[in-house]
């Protein structure tokens, strides 16, 4: 997930950057744009004006002076002109006046016109009168002072209007330049702020790119840890399979001898130690493998009051000092079936979150007792299935728990703790150990008077040794039948074959699942109990037992597991049938024996009573 | 043709005519601009009429208000328009463009300006190019401070009255515009016999036809256009012109009048409120 969000975020980085420099861009063209747009628009007509600016000074400047010397030649030499001789003079102020003319039109400037068409006007009269021969000195004179004045005109008019442009120009460029300096700033007002979001954007993405990254370094740091531990835990199984093999031979010769020694022998004392040794040690291979691998649930019928007594020192000491600890025992109860580790779990728990709830100090009970629930209790709002449990209750006097709260508090992750003193998993980790062993939990609590935590494990039916937490059954019946026992260690197999004949059983044994399967199917109606291992070489046990169940579907089985692996596990989860751990009493294989067979025994009874 | 003026308050001048603002004193009778005002309106195709004001403030006053989009004004009167109101240069006279005046005194003696100190002086109306900025220019351009050069310094309402304080010697030197006592001298009312020049300043632009920035520039070129076409080589367009005194019209444009501009501060400050 880490590596989808790195290239998620590799791509988020990398568009907003080209979005940082396609706005730079764009900024740039536009800014480039408008002062060129500014510069052009003010060549443009300062080059018109100026254009025109020239030309026409030139022109009318020639024009003057094309009158001056028509003026000299006219006071000096009348006579030609009379006889019709026109001067160039004439021409060339014609042809100026043409030129100006032209330049007016181009323009178009209409305040010219007036004056030029005056102007024009004055010229043709004129030349007019100079091709006429008629007119007289004084007519010429006027005529001529006529012109001069209108081109004297012309030539101020056309200052007079350059001065006007230029102003004009002037004032518009102000406003241009305002305009622009304006479009300028927001262009920039704009880039910027798309810049600092972009920006803020990139920085945000870079961090959380890096978060990502180290996030990633993390995962696969713990995936290296975790799959170290998954090789330690793979081992350990194999370790444990083989050495949990040798502690079973080990308690059932224990057993063997405990039984054969009488009460005041010393010997039989020995063999005790012996047992307990191995059952000490079993459980300190069971308790390495849970370590090992913590999602291994290993249920077993336990004694509640054992593992409370178990634990007494430990949960004293999570109390604070201020805290008193009352426990009250049923001496009645019954077995539960449950994994010892979660069931400590959920002890540790409990009274951790009761020690956090009197921070002052006050009293915790812990009390278990038998209960059986009939009808849920009208009172109650969530009332418990009817059955037979055995019942732990925890309470405190606590700062309790408000009940707005009370639905939330299993929730994972639900805490009032600060972060330093809670993570929100202690509860629900409590809620889902208990529902796990087919349990229900119950809480009461009113805020400043404290909290009660009931706990229903459903019982076994199993009355417990209260000292060492032994299954024994509540009656003894005498066996009978006939078991085939399936075990390819071969003492294991000796010892615990030789232990159910002496029960009264009937015993086939075989060493391997073939061999098994030869002597079921030989005859099998007359086997009324398969005991198997799970793993061994050639055929698992399910394996085989689904094979034998094609030709008796309705074979019942027991199966005995070494710990050995994930295979072993999942083979299991897929069985209702019961199993035990090795290395096991030979008491628990007689008491689930019976169980088992007296399940078929009530079927069968059932089937026979509705047949006759 | 309407005044333009879009200012709501300035009271609009009358209706669908050109009204141009003028100075004249009592003596001139108003039908002096009627010939003017006719070839106007006939050229135009509106009525133009002329509003006679006593005072150099009144023109500017009316011409603020608007009660007038057209005045006849000296230079020193125009560049005080055109700072306060945005008013336009439209033409001149041929002889505004290089106008002077003439200082005229009584005494026999005293050959420059610098020999009458201690004599009493007599300058034209305050707000005067030629009545005054710059004859006091032209002093300071010798180094003569007239309120410590002259016994007294006396400013009159008009030309006439400073012709008529010369003529009663209540003021020993006078200065009056060149064109002016020309015409005094022709006229006979100055006997060259009793009064005579001492000093001419250099040459200033005098007089022209200023426009109020509202007038419409078409209206403007039109005008314009009106007063260029009056030719003094056409016998119907000499009263016209005689109606001002000009021999024809040019046209003006602000940079004309930067002389004035910068020398009014300069000279005026000290003396009197600067327009």
């Amino acid at each position: 997930m880490e590596r989808e969000e790195l290239t998620k975020n590799r791509r988020q980085i990398l568009s907003l950057v080209y979005k940082v420099i396609a706005t730079l861009l764009i900024a740039a063209l536009l800014l480039v744009g408008l002062v060129s747009v500014r510069f052009a628009i003010t060549e443009d007509i300062h080059d018109r004006v100026e254009h025109y600016h020239i030309v026409t000074v030139t022109l009318t400047g020639e024009i003057a002076d094309s009158i001056g010397q028509l003026r000299a030649e006219l006071g000096g030499n009348s006579g030609q002109i009379m006889e019709g001789l026109l001067p160039p003079a004439i021409d060339e102020i014609g042809s100026h006046l043409d030129s100006v003319e032209s330049l007016q039109r181009l323009y178009d400037l209409t305040e010219y016109r007036g004056c030029l068409a005056r102007t024009r006007d004055r010229f043709e009269v004129l030349r007019s009168l100079m091709s006429s021969r008629a007119a007289s000195a004084e007519a010429l004179a006027s005529a001529l002072r006529s012109l001069l004045l209108s081109n004297r005109q012309l030539q101020l008019l056309h200052v007079a209007e350059m001065e006007r442009v230029q102003q004009d120009l002037f004032a518009s460029s102000r406003r241009l330049k305002l305009y622009l300096t304006g479009s300028i700033l927001i262009v920039l007002l704009a880039t910027w702020r798309l810049l600092s979001r972009t920006l803020r954007l990139l920085r945000e993405r870079l961090r959380e790119h890096a978060e990502t990254a180290e996030a990633l370094v993390q995962r696969e740091r713990e995936l290296q840890h975790s799959r170290k531990l998954q090789a330690l835990g793979t081992l350990v199984g194999s370790v444990a399979h083989d050495f949990n093999n040798f502690l079973s031979v080990v308690l059932a010769n224990a057993d063997a001898l405990i039984g054969s020694f009488p009460e005041d022998d010393p010997r039989k004392s020995n063999a005790l130690e012996i047992q307990q040794s191995t059952v000490r040690a079993a459980e300190l291979v069971r308790r390495l493998l849970a370590f090992s691998r913590p999602e291994m649930v290993e249920p077993s019928d336990l004694d509640l009051n054992h593992i409370i007594r178990e634990c007494e020192t430990l949960l004293r000491r999570l109390l604070n000092v201020d805290t008193r600890l009352e426990i009250e025992f049923d001496s009645a109860l019954e077995a539960i079936r449950a994994d010892r580790v979660q069931i400590e779990q959920i002890l540790l728990n409990l009274v951790a979150n009761a020690r956090d709830a009197m921070p002052d100090g006050g009293r915790l009970r812990i009390r278990t007792e038998l209960a059986s629930v009939t009808v849920g209790s009208p009172t109650e709002n969530d009332p418990i299935d009817p059955g037979a449990y055995c019942l732990l209750t925890i309470e405190d006097t606590g700062v309790g728990i408000d009940r707005e709260l009370i639905d939330k508090i299993f929730e994972p992750f639900f805490t009032t703790k600060s972060l330093d003193h809670g993570t929100g998993l202690g509860l629900s980790t409590v809620y889902g150990i208990v529902t796990s062993s087919n349990g229900q939990v119950r809480v009461e609590s009113q805020p400043g008077e404290g909290s009660r935590f009931r706990i229903y494990f459903p019982s076994l039916g199993y009355r417990v040794k209260s000292q060492s937490g032994e299954v024994v059954p509540r009656e003894a019946k005498p066996a009978s039948g006939t078991l085939l026992f399936v075990e390819d260690q071969p003492e294991l197999r000796s010892l615990t074959s030789q232990a159910l004949r002496q029960a009264g059983y009937t015993v086939l044994d075989a060493s391997d699942p073939l061999d098994a399967k030869e002597i079921f199917l030989e005859d099998p109606g007359g086997v009324d109990l398969v005991v198997t291992d799970v793993i061994m070489p050639g055929l698992s046990g399910p394996r085989l037992v689904s094979e034998l169940r094609r030709a008796r579907p309705d074979l019942r089985v027991v199966y005995t597991s070494g710990y050995s692996g994930d295979s072993d596990q999942l083979e299991l989860s897929n069985s209702s049938d019961p199993y035990l751990h090795k290395p096991f009493h030979l008491e628990a294989l007689l008491r689930v024996i019976e169980t088992q067979l007296a399940t078929k025994d009530a079927s069968v009874r059932g089937k026979e009573s509705t047949n006759t | 043709m309407a005044v333009a003026s879009c200012d709501s308050a300035r009271p609009s001048a009358s209706g669908d005519g050109l009204r141009l603002g003028v100075v004249s004193d009592a003596s001139r009778a108003d039908p002096r601009y009627e010939p003017l005002s006719a070839y106007l309106t006939a050229t135009l195709g509106v009525e133009v009429e002329f509003d006679i004001r006593a005072t150099t403030e009144d023109l500017l006053a009316g011409f603020d208000r608007g009660e007038f989009s057209v005045a006849w004004l000296d230079s020193l009167a125009f560049v005080s328009a055109e700072r306060d109101n945005g008013a336009a240069a439209l033409a001149v006279r041929g002889v505004d463009l290089d106008a002077t005046s003439e200082f005229l005194t009584s005494r026999a003696d005293g050959q420059r300006l610098a020999d009458f100190a201690g004599s009493s002086f007599c300058f034209g109306p305050r707000l005067s190019t030629s009545g005054h900025l710059m004859p006091r220019a032209y002093l300071a351009i010798l180094g003569l401070d007239p309120e410590t050069q002259f016994r007294d310094v006396q400013y009159s309402k008009s030309h006439e009255e400073t012709t008529s304080r010369l003529l009663a010697g209540s003021a020993d030197l006078a200065v009056l515009e060149s064109d002016e006592v020309t015409r005094l001298f022709e006229l006979g009312v100055l006997d060259s016999a009793k009064f005579r020049r001492v000093a001419r300043t250099p040459p200033f632009r005098n007089f022209l036809f200023a426009v109020s920035p509202e007038l419409s520039r078409s209206t403007r070129s039109s005008l314009l256009d009106a007063l260029l076409a009056l030719n003094p080589e056409n016998a119907n367009h000499r009263e016209a012109l005689e109606s001002l005194g000009a021999d024809y019209f040019l046209p003006a444009y602000s940079s004309l009048f930067e002389k004035v501009r910068t020398t009014a501060p300069l000279v005026l400050h000290a003396t009197q409120e600067v327009r």
